[in-house]
Order: structure tokens, then C-alpha cells, then sequence
């Protein structure tokens, strides 16, 4: 079979047409997109480099030894720490700061009972071997929870 | 030149590239998101309904007031046979308390993204700003998303909102927002904040990729009564509900 020539200029486009396809792809397609799916695969790290707002039990208790030493032993101890104390991570980093945005403690709470019946207030909805209190059948007289019960030992 | 001549050209540009997509293709980041897989157990047995999770996911994530990555919803029967389902702030105050003497029962129901395994978001997305990892997670790329809501339709599970221009987060104003298991968590080794700070355990995550945590996962799938929710849309979610009736959905 006889092979057929082609003219140069068709080539010379031909080629050009390539080329400026390539260039303009490589441009054009984001880094990673493909790698994984029809998604770009560097999103994937840029979301899990997201900063950090609360951190660890494990990271407290470097320092906090002796309150950990109460908490671990009694009634609370399957209580994250930041489930009262709030976000960490910042504390952990400097701690000379306090929580991060202090949804969780006294101060978004005001008043220390209102802070405890946040979990313990009795509700119909609550499983019934959770510890309740009714505020108007346990104590009429004190406010403060905390002159009788400590929060690291509760009973 | 011959034709011959051209396609060997064009086949060596066409394997050039080729190759240099391999090469991306093989360098491995340190963690390998092939060895981790992850499921959410939500026993509504435990929940207290204190909002301590929507609180922790508000904070961790720069999730605006009003606005939901998870929230907490208490069903209630009545003694006339009504369902009472309520919501306030998703829960993120807790809930007054029930003194009804009506009341048959009631339970709260924490909800999120369920990172389906067949997620209908991913499958709408236009633009392919949202995906599904190796590691079993429905993310969204901010970069990418153009906003259009498609996904926002197609999630059964009322899961995905649009990020206001009152979040903290710049980068991800006005693209549609979820709950990502906090994968910046997961990624460090750590649990999400829901898991970390809910004070019964009632929110559990376990990775498949670890032999121990299976087991634990196995133990609760082989010995509890474990639904999932809307099983019916085939989307086969990774969130196992310990504990709820039929009409939570």
C-alpha cells in the first residue's frame, strides 16, 4: 500500500492544534483533579489541614495531673474534660489563654446550677438510669450545686 | 513526514502525560486514607439531649448561629397517638424539660450527615466540588463549589446548607457546608468534637481500617438492634442508629 504524503501546513497545524491543547489543559485542569475522581484530590488535604478547636483528654493531663487523678476515679470519668471546659487547643498551645469561644462553662451558663441541670435537669427523655435532678424536689434554699457536690467527684 | 510519523508523535505525547499522572498517582501522602474507613454509631438509648455536640461542632467548624452541621431532635409520643418532633436551636441550649403527664415516650435523636456510601450530593454535583474519599467521606471542595444547591435538594437527610457570609471562615462563603466527621480531626488521629465532648458516649465513630475498633463496631452491630435512616433511597448511610422507632427518619 502506497503511502499517502501530507502537506506540510496540515501538519504544522496539526501539530500546533496539539501542543496548544496541552498547554492549555495543563492550565486549565486543576492539580490533583482526576487523581482520585471527578473531583479535585487536593481538597481532600487542604480540608484536613483545617485548624483545630478542641483537642484531647491526653493533652490535659500533662499538666492537670491532680485534677485528673480525682476525675478518673469517679463518677464523671467518661466526661471529656472539654465537655464542661469547652474548646482547648488554644490553651494547650498558650496557657495563658483560657477556652476558645466559651459555649460550655459558667460564663455562657451564668449560674452554676443552670451549668449542671444542663445535663442532669430531669426530662422524660432522658434514660432512666441517668442521674436527674428536679430542682424544686432536691434543694429549694442553695443555688450552688458546687458547695455540696464537686464536679471532678460528684457524688 | 509521513502519517505513520504523526501518530508516533502523538503517541509519545499522549504517554508522556500519561506518565506524569502515574507518578502523581503513587506519591503517598503519610497517612493513607486506603488503610481508615469510618462509621458513626449514634446509640439514642444514651442521648441526654444537653446539646453539648451542636455546641462543640459550632465552635470546632465555624458553623454560624442558626445554621447546622448536627443537631439534636427530642420525639415525643402523646397519649392521643400524636408525635411531637422539636428542635429548638437544634438543640444547641438543650430542651425544656417534658412534665406532660401525656407523655407515652421520648427520646432524643442526635442527627448528621450520614457520609452515605452512595451519596446522592455526589452524584448531582455539577462541578465536582463534592466528593467521596477513600476513607468514606463526603466532602466539599470551597473551591469548586459554585453554589447552586443541587446537593442541597438531593440529601434526604436535610444534612447540607449554604455557608452564610457571616461565617467565620471566608473561604467558604456562599459553597454548600456538611458535616465532615471532622476529617481535620480524623486526619490527626483524633475524634470528632461531637464524640469528644458528648458526656454518655451516645455518639461513637469507629475506623474499619483498625482491627480493634472493628470488633467494637462488630459487637454492636451483631448484638444491638441497629438501624440506619431512609434505608428505602439506597444511599446505604455510614451513620448506625442504636435504639429509635421507624418515624425517625
Amino acid at each position: 500500500m502506497a503511502m499517502r504524503r501530507i502537506d506540510a501546513t496540515i501538519l504544522f497545524f496539526y501539530i500546533l492544534g496539539l501542543v496548544a491543547f496541552l498547554v492549555i489543559r495543563a492550565y486549565a485542569v486543576p492539580s490533583g483533579f482526576g487523581d482520585l475522581g471527578w473531583f479535585r484530590a487536593d481538597a481532600i488535604d487542604e480540608i484536613a489541614n483545617r485548624s483545630l478547636k478542641f483537642s484531647e483528654n491526653s493533652m490535659c493531663f500533662s499538666c492537670h495531673y491532680e485534677e485528673y487523678t480525682i476525675w478518673e476515679m469517679n463518677e464523671h470519668k467518661n466526661v471529656s474534660c472539654q465537655s464542661c471546659h469547652g474548646a482547648m487547643a488554644v490553651h494547650v498551645k498558650n496557657p495563658e489563654i483560657k477556652a476558645e469561644e466559651d459555649y460550655f462553662s459558667l460564663k455562657y451558663y451564668k449560674t452554676d446550677r443552670e451549668f449542671c441541670l444542663s445535663c442532669h435537669q430531669s426530662d422524660l427523655g432522658k434514660p432512666k438510669d441517668f442521674p436527674q435532678v428536679s430542682v424544686s424536689e432536691h434543694q429549694k434554699v442553695l443555688s450552688n450545686c458546687m458547695s455540696c457536690h464537686n464536679p471532678h467527684d460528684p457524688i | 513526514m509521513k502519517r505513520r510519523d504523526i501518530l508516533k508523535l502523538s503517541a509519545f505525547a499522549v504517554a508522556g502525560v500519561a506518565g506524569a499522572e502515574l507518578v502523581k498517582a503513587f506519591s503517598l501522602d503519610k497517612y493513607d486514607a486506603n488503610r481508615h474507613y469510618y462509621v458513626f454509631v449514634v446509640d439514642a438509648r444514651r442521648c441526654i439531649g444537653c446539646g453539648r455536640c451542636v455546641k462543640a461542632c459550632k465552635v470546632e467548624n465555624d458553623v454560624p448561629d442558626g445554621y447546622y452541621r448536627t443537631w439534636v431532635e427530642r420525639y415525643t409520643w402523646l397519649e392521643n397517638g400524636e408525635l411531637k418532633i422539636e428542635s429548638p436551636e437544634g438543640g444547641f441550649n438543650g430542651f425544656p424539660p417534658l412534665k406532660d403527664e401525656n407523655v407515652i415516650k421520648s427520646y432524643f435523636v442526635p442527627k448528621l450527615c450520614n457520609q452515605c456510601e452512595n451519596p446522592p450530593c455526589v452524584q448531582v454535583c455539577p462541578v465536582g466540588a463534592t466528593f467521596k474519599t477513600p476513607d468514606g467521606v463526603v466532602l466539599v471542595d470551597p473551591k469548586y463549589c459554585i453554589g447552586c444547591r443541587y446537593c442541597i435538594q438531593a440529601c434526604p437527610y436535610g444534612a447540607r446548607y449554604i455557608y452564610p457570609e457571616e461565617g467565620k471562615d471566608t473561604a467558604r462563603w456562599n459553597t454548600a457546608d456538611k458535616c465532615t466527621f471532622c476529617y481535620h480531626r480524623l486526619k490527626r488521629g483524633l475524634k470528632p468534637a461531637c464524640v469528644e465532648v458528648c458526656p454518655t458516649k451516645a455518639r461513637m465513630i469507629f475506623d474499619l481500617g483498625n482491627p480493634d475498633e472493628k470488633a467494637k463496631f462488630l459487637e454492636i452491630i451483631n448484638n444491638d438492634r441497629v438501624a440506619v435512616l431512609k434505608p428505602e433511597m439506597n444511599t446505604k448511610p455510614k451513620v448506625f442508629y442504636i435504639g429509635i422507632d421507624s418515624e425517625v427518619r
